[in-house]
C-alpha cells in the first residue's frame, strides 16, 4: 500500500511538473561563447542594468528587458582593460524562446553571434544558419547598423529558416540596443 | 455505463493498452523531473517563478560590475519565463484535456456507482487545472511561490492518483474478476 502511494506521488510529481521542464537544446554553451569571443580577457564580470539604460532600450526596441531574460558579461584584461562585452537574451518565437549571445568589441562592433538555446522542434530550421556554431553574416557591424536579415545564411532558403533569421537579427538588435544602453549608461 | 468489464476483448485490450502506455508516457516522465525540474515546492517556484533580478526589480541594483566565473555560465538552467510558460501552457493544457476525456470514458464503462464516476470525472479535469493555477500562481507571485509549488504538485498527485484508480479498476474489473469479464467472449 505504501508503495503504491509513494509511486502515485512521484507519477503525481512528474505529471505536474513534465509541463514545465521543456529543455531547450543547448547549441552553445554561455561560458563557452563568452571564452571563445573575448580571447584576451582574463577577468569577466556580470554587468547590471539601470533603470535609464532599460528605458533607451525600451524606447529603441518596445522591448523591456528584465533580469530573468537578458544577461550582460563584460571580458576584461588583467588591467583592467575593457576587451568586449557578451548579451545573452531570450526572443520570442512561434515555437517558444530562442537564446541569443552577440558579442561586442570595445566600440560596440559585433564580434560574433550565437544561438545558445532552441527548442528541438525550430532546431531543424535554425541550424543551417549556425556556421561553426556561429551566426554568419552578422560579425564586424557598427552598433549604427541593424543587422539584415537577408545577410544571415542567405543561401538558406526554406521558409522557416529565413523566419528565424529575421527573428534572430531581431534579437541582436536588441542586443545591439542593450549594448549602446550599457555603454552610455 | 459500465459496460467495459463484459465488453468484447478488443474493447479491453484498447482500454487496458492505452492506460499502459500513458503509464509509461508517465514514467519518462518521472524521469524528465529528474533531470530538469525538482519535486519539491521550493523547486516549482525557483522553476518557474521570477528571477532574483526579476523579483527586486533591476531599478535598484547598484550600477557597475560584479566578479563572475565564467566556467559557471556553463551550469545548466532550466529556468521558466513567461513566453515559455506560455508556449507550455498551450501545447500541455489541451494534451490534459484530451488525457482527463479518455480517462472519464473509462470511468464510464467501469461498474461504479454515480457518484464514484462523478468523483473521479472532476478529479481527472481538475488535477491539470491545479497544476497549471500552481505553475502560473508560482511565477506571477514569486513571494508565495512555495505554496502555489505545493498547488502544482497537489495537482500532479491528484492526476497520478486518479489514473491509478482507473488502471486498477480496469485490471480488476476487465481482467482479474471472472464473474465480470468477458461476457461477450463467448
Amino acid at each position: 500500500m505504501r508503495k503504491g502511494i509513494l509511486f502515485a506521488v512521484a507519477l503525481g510529481v512528474a505529471l505536474a511538473l513534465k509541463a514545465h521542464v521543456t529543455p531547450n537544446v543547448v547549441l552553445m554553451r554561455r561560458g563557452d561563447f563568452v571564452k571563445a569571443s573575448l580571447p584576451g580577457a582574463t577577468k569577466f564580470f556580470e554587468k547590471t542594468f539601470q533603470a535609464p539604460a532599460r528605458a533607451a532600450v525600451r524606447s529603441e526596441t518596445g522591448w523591456t528587458p528584465s533580469g530573468d531574460d537578458t544577461k550582460i558579461y563584460v571580458g576584461r584584461e588583467e588591467g583592467g582593460r575593457l576587451v568586449g562585452s557578451v548579451v545573452f537574451l531570450w526572443m520570442p518565437s512561434q515555437h517558444g524562446p530562442v537564446g541569443i549571445g552577440v558579442a561586442f568589441g570595445p566600440a560596440g562592433t559585433i564580434l560574433r553571434a550565437t544561438v545558445t538555446d532552441v527548442g528541438s522542434e525550430p532546431l531543424v530550421w535554425v541550424r543551417p544558419l549556425l556556421r561553426d556554431g556561429v551566426i554568419a553574416g552578422l560579425d564586424g557591424i557598427s552598433p549604427s547598423v541593424s543587422p539584415d536579415p537577408g545577410r544571415i545564411a542567405p543561401e538558406t532558403s526554406g521558409a522557416m529558416s529565413r523566419y528565424y533569421a529575421k527573428v534572430i537579427a531581431e534579437g541582436v538588435s536588441w542586443a545591439q540596443a542593450i549594448e549602446k544602453a550599457s555603454i552610455t549608461s | 455505463m459500465g459496460k467495459l468489464p463484459g465488453s468484447a476483448l478488443e474493447v479491453r485490450l484498447a482500454a487496458t493498452l492505452f492506460l499502459l502506455l500513458l503509464g509509461l508516457a508517465n514514467l519518462f516522465g518521472v524521469w524528465e523531473v529528474r533531470n530538469f525540474a525538482s519535486f519539491t515546492p521550493e523547486g516549482v517556484a525557483s522553476a518557474v517563478g521570477a528571477s532574483g533580478h526579476e523579483r527586486h526589480g533591476m531599478s535598484g541594483a547598484a550600477a557597475g560590475e560584479k566578479p563572475v566565473d565564467v566556467e559557471t555560465l556553463n551550469e545548466p538552467k532550466h529556468h521558466i519565463d513567461r513566453e515559455l510558460l506560455v508556449q507550455d501552457s498551450h501545447v500541455h493544457i489541451p494534451v490534459y484535456a484530451i488525457t482527463a476525456a479518455f480517462l472519464a470514458l473509462i470511468v464510464f464503462a467501469l461498474r461504479l456507482t454515480s457518484g464514484s464516476r462523478v468523483a473521479l470525472v472532476l478529479l481527472a479535469f481538475a488535477a491539470p487545472l491545479l497544476d497549471f493555477v500552481g505553475l502560473w500562481g508560482a511565477h506571477l507571485w514569486s513571494e508565495s511561490g512555495r505554496l502555489w509549488g505545493a498547488v502544482a504538485i497537489l495537482g500532479g498527485v491528484l492526476m497520478g492518483l486518479v489514473y491509478l484508480a482507473v488502471l486498477g479498476l480496469t485490471l480488476k474489473q476487465c481482467w482479474l474478476s471472472n464473474s465480470e469479464k468477458g461476457e461477450a467472449d463467448a
